[in-house]
């Protein structure tokens, strides 16, 4: 597994520099992923430009308050990413239950009256004008989990450990699903399916929970455990102008803000659809709105090459991995980055129904944002450890 | 790791590949083949429609003089979705700007708290609704202005905006009888037709008085202004532009110097005496214009410039006094003896009395066969008037007269029918609007013993006595007992004896005025034209003693009930005939006066003046007879009128060019 990385160096002519320039520190930050790590910076940074383009608000004194705040999210969320990539992966093995076990109580006490509710979902602790969402940190928990688990015994994952397995994940799921927050779940059951896929699991098996999964969600959707109006966005995508006013009106305008973007969009903090607030939720969920109308196809397919390079950057370390716990890791944040990408911007054009998942480095807020630094800091940290 | 990873990551690999080509299709398509029509949509939604506010019709008197009109004024609002914007929905620092408002806005001399700016934001904004900015105060001054303009760092969300208000030169003068302009409600947007002259929500709309019930008229044509703006909002061009048309103006048949003498006079006397109400009004009886109407207490009507605050009106509608009700057209009074011209038709009609006839009376009346005390009718005071005839009974109001014509109708109830005084009362416009042309006029009512059987039936709690006998007909018959009048039912029926007999449609206004180009008369609406209502037969023969009768009563020579009022006056130039009533309700009275005049041979008077007041303790003669002397004085000899403000109108009002943005809505 060493040979193709050794080939592959010379591509980065960053890491090469880098490695004169860090000759004293650990081994481990000469093989640091700069790629990754500069995807990453670039589409935090154009987020924070589109999130102020999106919120600077019209009249000649424009807002700076989303600006500033998404600015100190991704600082954060850079020095966060260095520090988790700064200790061996390994150690968060031993770490795997009391990690768990915090992040479902936090679950759960979201749920009680200290946490608080915004459009009908409950999933936000509030202190000193910062929210937390539990169920943001819980991903990378998940993630964690799942590599620790199916990584304890170098055996086959039969039917038996499966079942444990997923049961385990479960939990979490249903906590949320009380939120109720369905977009998130389907990260999680996306993201849980993905690793375990990776991990081995027999076809037959994988088959009956992919069937799981699908039914699961249309009963979901049937329950009532969701409300009238979160029912209907999901289901508006199919065919979002036949209720341009109700559920349809965010997909609709959307989808005419990134269409009238046409090849270099019409500039940047002149889209009217975004400037004009035809588009509800602009600087977090529909972010990509504002790329498509104000930069055009260019700006789109940038976007879209910048999170395909992260995609790869992740699928890369876990090619190189140097253990089948690291590679899980990798796997399982490549897979939640991707569902999350797919839904959040096939969403934007209308090729997803809306279920209000951020896209990830870009979406306005700082939950989603240390966690997508948090998570890329996992892989980078599998990165530099592949050799030691 | 299972032998086979690789090839399991070769296949994610594949999948995300796929999800990210599918991605980079759909953008593809979007951003070509969709693009065209989408810029045509996203075209659309750049297109914004500015109403522009027409301004409204002006109310004008008799004689042009403006009552009505409208002015501009600095309005601050807030926008409450560019606050949020601003702030980040941040609470606290919207409260900051609250307070820094308030805090400007009493330096500049209004007076307001933080508190007090959040409640005008959460009232107001029920009126103008989600998308509009919100009115918080009227009238600030230019420096205040430009404060806010030029530190709108400070004040995020708020403008200071040129609007068209009403104006009342004449301040509280006439203020039920033109009504007032408020925001248009939810319900009145759904239930008011006019597609000529469209609303939106936080348009201003007549709410009482000539003000609604010429809506129609008075409301101006919007104008639009179609514009495209960019991302900024600032506009890129005009796509269209629609002049706005000024509303048509009203000229009423109001004398705004009568209409200031009979409120003021009738305020002093009400005042003096501690009335909890009074009314007066001013008819011509011979075509029923409507000269002067008050009613006291009575309200400010620039209170509701801007829209009034609930706590402002709440005061006034939960006034013991009802400061908002004309009791002109709603109050229900007893008429007293103001009514006995009624039950003297009745029993000439009825043949149960005579016009010679002549009865002696001791201040006791008997009803024939009858002697426990039920059945003893005596006059006020028990005074003894001695011999009475027609003539006679009105002069000195004798009730004895009347007691007897009740008693003679009642007794012949098979031949008569038992509700024969109500008939007549009828006869004469009672119980049944009037058709003035404003809105909320009562009916009033007279018992029958029909209708009282009927209410006792339904309602015995509210209606304990299910008969009627004799001594209801009696009571009525001297306008007392289950008798409700309007004041202006009451000051129409004596216009029909007035006039020999003819009940006309009163009428407040009397033409529409386009006013562009300058007085285009329009005659188009029916409520503007003579209107008879009905008639009641007055042969020589009955209606002769009766006017003779009422002639008398301000002549104290003769013992006139209203002869001390009138003292001083020249009644030989000008002869006024009239009728005092008091009608005792709940111990305390009632007191009232009509009169009309001048009665001078070959001509039909011109004038019916009457004036109530509740809740005193004086005779109609003592408390209502002066007020329409004084207004009798003023329209005998203009020069005791007071002074108007202006000779006349200008033609042509200002045109405003106060616009409001809204139209298409997302």
């Amino acid at each position: 597994m060493s040979a193709p990385t050794l080939a592959r160096g010379g591509l980065a002519p960053a890491r090469s520099a880098s490695r004169h320039r860090t000759a004293s520190l650990p081994v481990a930050w000469q093989h640091v992923d700069w790629i990754l790590v500069s995807a990453a910076l670039l589409l935090a940074g154009l987020g924070v430009a589109m999130v102020y383009s999106a919120t600077k608000g019209t009249g000649d004194a424009p807002t700076t308050y989303f600006l500033q705040r998404q600015a100190l999210f991704v600082v954060v969320g850079v020095l966060l990413m260095a520090g988790i990539a700064a200790f061996d992966y390994r150690r968060l093995r031993d770490w795997a239950i009391p990690i768990a076990l915090g992040s479902l109580f936090l679950l759960f006490a979201v749920l009680t009256p200290l946490g608080s509710e915004s459009k009908g979902t409950q999933a936000w602790f509030e202190f000193a004008g910062f929210q937390l969402q539990p169920s943001e940190i819980g991903k990378l928990v998940l993630i964690i989990g799942l590599a620790t688990f199916l990584t304890v015994e170098k055996q086959e994952i039969d039917g038996r450990r499966l079942a444990l397995i997923l049961g385990v994940a479960a939990v979490p799921m249903a906590l949320i699903m009380l939120q109720p927050d369905l977009g998130t779940v389907l990260v999680f059951g996306v993201t849980a399916l993905g690793v375990v896929f990776v991990a081995g699991a027999r076809p037959r098996h994988f088959a009956v929970l992919l069937l799981v999964g699908i039914v699961g969600t249309v009963v979901i959707l049937n329950s009532g455990v969701l409300a009238g109006y979160q029912q209907d966005r999901l289901t508006a995508f199919t065919n979002p102008e036949l209720d341009a006013s109700g559920s349809g009106y965010n997909q609709h305008q959307s989808t005419i803000a990134i269409s009238s973007g046409q090849l270099v969009g019409q500039g940047f903090g002149k889209g009217t659809q975004t400037g004009l607030d035809f588009v509800p939720e602009q600087h977090t969920d529909f972010i990509f709105t504002v790329v498509g109308e104000e930069l055009g196809f260019v700006g789109g397919a940038a976007v879209l090459f910048l999170l395909g390079v992260v995609l790869w950057r992740c699928w890369r370390t876990a090619q190189l991995a140097r253990d089948e716990f690291g590679m899980l890791l990798c796997v399982g944040v490549m897979v939640m980055l991707l569902f999350q990408i797919f839904e959040n911007i096939g969403m934007t054009m209308g090729i997803m129904p809306v279920t209000g998942i951020p896209l990830p480095l870009m979406s306005y807020g700082g939950s989603s944002i240390l966690t997508a630094f948090a998570a890329i800091g996992l892989v980078l940290n599998v990165h530099m450890h592949r050799f030691t | 790791m299972s032998e086979n990873t690789g090839l399991r990551l070769s296949a994610m690999a594949i999948v995300a590949l796929s999800l990210l080509g599918a991605l980079t299709a759909r953008l593809a398509y979007l951003t070509t083949i969709e693009a065209e029509a989408s810029a045509a949509a996203a075209k659309e939604n750049r297109v914004r429609v500015l109403h522009i506010q027409a301004p409204r019709g002006r109310i004008l008197d008799r004689h042009r003089r403006i009552l009505v009109d409208n002015r501009q004024v600095r309005q601050v609002r807030i926008d409450p979705r560019a606050l949020d914007e601003a702030v980040g929905g941040d609470e606290d620092r919207k409260e900051a700007v609250y307070q820094r408002l308030a805090d400007e806005l009493s330096r500049s001399g209004i007076a307001m708290s933080e508190q007090d700016v959040e409640d005008a934001l959460a009232e107001n904004q029920l009126q103008v609704g989600p998308y509009l900015p919100v009115p918080i105060a009227d009238d600030v001054s230019e420096d205040f202005e430009i404060l806010v303009a030029e530190n709108q760092m400070d004040f995020p969300g708020v403008d200071v905006q040129r609007v068209a208000v009403r104006d009342y030169p004449y301040g509280t003068v006439a203020a039920h009888l033109l009504g007032y302009v408020g925001s248009i409600t939810q319900e009145e947007l759904d239930s008011i037709e006019n597609p000529e002259k469209p609303y939106e929500p936080g348009d201003d709309v007549g709410k009482t008085g000539i003000e609604r019930e010429y809506e129609q008229w008075l409301r101006g044509t919007p104008g639009t202004r179609t514009i495209e703006v960019d991302a900024e909002g600032e506009v890129v061009r005009e796509l269209g532009y629609v002049a706005p048309v000024p509303g048509d103006d009203i000229r009423l048949n109001l004398n705004i110097q009568v209409q200031m003498l009979l409120e003021s006079r009738l305020a002093q006397q009400a005042d003096l005496n501690e009335a909890t109400g009074a009314a007066g009004m001013v008819l011509d009886p011979r075509n029923g214009q409507v000269i002067a109407m008050a009613s006291y207490p009575t309200f400010d009507p620039q209170a509701f410039i801007g829209g009034i605050s609930q706590r402002d009106y709440d005061v006034l509608s939960n006034d013991d006094r009802h400061p908002l009700n004309n009791r002109v057209i709603s109050g229900e009074y007893a008429p007293g003896s103001t009514f006995k011209p009624v039950t003297a038709i009745a029993g000439l009609r009825a043949g149960v009395v005579h016009p010679g006839d002549s009865f002696y009376d001791d201040g006791t009346y008997e009803v024939a066969g009858c002697s426990d005390d039920t059945c003893i009718f005596r006059n006020a005071d028990e005074v003894e008037l001695g011999n009475v005839n027609l003539e006679r009974s009105l002069t000195v109001s004798s009730d004895w007269y009347y007691y007897r014509i009740g008693d003679n109708l009642w007794a012949q109830k098979d031949r008569l029918g038992d509700d024969y005084l109500q008939q007549v009362t009828h006869e004469f416009g009672f119980v049944a609007d009037t058709g003035v042309d404003l809105p909320g006029e009562h009916d009033g009512f007279a018992f029958t013993p029909e209708l009282v059987a009927q209410y006792h039936e339904e309602n015995p709690s509210a209606f304990p006595y299910g008969d009627w006998h004799a001594g209801n007909t009696i009571n009525m018959s001297i306008g007392q007992g289950d008798l409700g009048v309007t004041p202006i039912q009451l000051t129409n029926m004596y216009a029909a004896i007035a006039n020999g007999g003819t009940l006309w449609r009163p009428h407040v206004a009397q033409q529409i005025l386009d006013p562009e180009p300058a007085d285009n008369v329009w005659l188009v609406d029916k409520r503007l034209e003579q209107e008879r209502i009905g008639h009641v037969d007055l042969p020589p023969g009955w209606r002769d003693p009766i006017l003779r009768g009422l002639l008398g009563v301000p002549q104290s020579g003769i013992g006139g009930t209203a002869g001390e009022a009138f003292d001083g006056f020249d009644l030989a130039g000008y002869p006024i005939g009239g009728k005092t009533g008091t009608a005792q309700v709940e111990g305390l009275d009632n007191g009232l006066f009509v009169g009309f005049g001048p009665v001078l041979d070959g001509q039909r008077p011109r004038y019916v003046v009457s004036a109530i007041f509740e809740g005193v303790e004086q005779f109609g003669g003592t408390v209502a007879a002066p007020v329409v002397r004084a207004v009798f004085d003023g329209l005998r000899d203009p020069a005791l009128l007071p002074m108007p403000l202006s000779a006349e109108a200008t033609p042509t009002p200002t045109p405003s060019t106060t616009s409001s943005p809204g139209g298409e809505s997302p």
